[in-house]
């Protein structure tokens, strides 16, 4: 029962981490300009924190670094 | 030109202290006139009712001249606000279908690994981990240098 419980909390916590991390990501790339910031979002809800990671070392990373080089 | 086309300028160039014939605004004539066809004549020629009309029109433009208007508008900045407030509406929006997807998707994932069992979230997992960073950021980099050379 205890064990129940606890599966029902990571459960609901997981969801909530997710769908938290999904809003983050389509907020953040809707705000960065970024046509394609549905498709962040949903690749938002797939994974925590890979897909974070990997939207940061995208955003962050490879396009900021990208735009310096040309100004 | 008509008898009342010929009052109407004749009070106009009045008005403006310009030349006009001043038989037509000879009012006891007019009046005589009037009391002679007063039947058959047609009110609005009548110079004094007609200047009366005139005044109450100037007054009354007069008191659209008094109030004091907000002229000095910044319309720029009235339509940046404005696009500003369509945009907040629109990401409210946007915001609203995003969490009912959201919703929607992690309800349908839910099911199928209900369906299938841990091993589908695991297998799931490990594919998403794995192979999606070694997608993604190569073809970020490919579309950056397309949209580059565009």
């Amino acid at each position: 029962m205890n064990n129940l419980y606890v599966k029902i909390f990571l459960a609901i916590l997981l969801v909530v981490i997710l769908m938290t991390q999904g809003f983050w990501m389509f907020n953040d790339a809707r705000k960065r300009g970024d046509k394609r910031y549905w498709l962040w979002g949903i690749f938002g809800l797939l994974n925590f924190p890979t897909n974070l990671i990997v939207y940061l070392i995208i955003t962050r990373v490879i396009i900021d670094r990208n735009r310096k080089n040309n100004i | 030109m008509s008898k009342k086309e010929k009052l109407t300028n004749m009070l106009i160039d009045k008005y403006y202290n310009e030349r006009y014939d001043i038989n037509t605004t000879n009012k006891k004539k007019n009046l005589k006139e009037i009391d002679l066809h007063n039947n058959t004549l047609d009110k609005s020629i009548n110079v004094s009712v007609f200047e009366n009309n005139m005044n109450k029109a100037l007054e009354k433009m007069d008191l659209v001249d008094n109030i004091d208007f907000n002229i000095s508008m910044d319309t720029l900045k009235i339509i940046e606000m404005a696009k500003r407030i369509q945009i907040k509406r629109r990401c409210f929006k946007e915001n609203i279908y995003f969490i009912i997807t959201s919703i929607l998707i992690l309800s349908v994932f839910s099911v199928i690994f209900l369906r299938v069992g841990i091993k589908g979230i695991i297998y799931f997992q490990l594919v998403i981990v794995f192979f999606l960073p070694w997608c993604l950021i190569p073809l970020a980099k490919y579309t950056l240098g397309r949209e580059q050379n565009e």
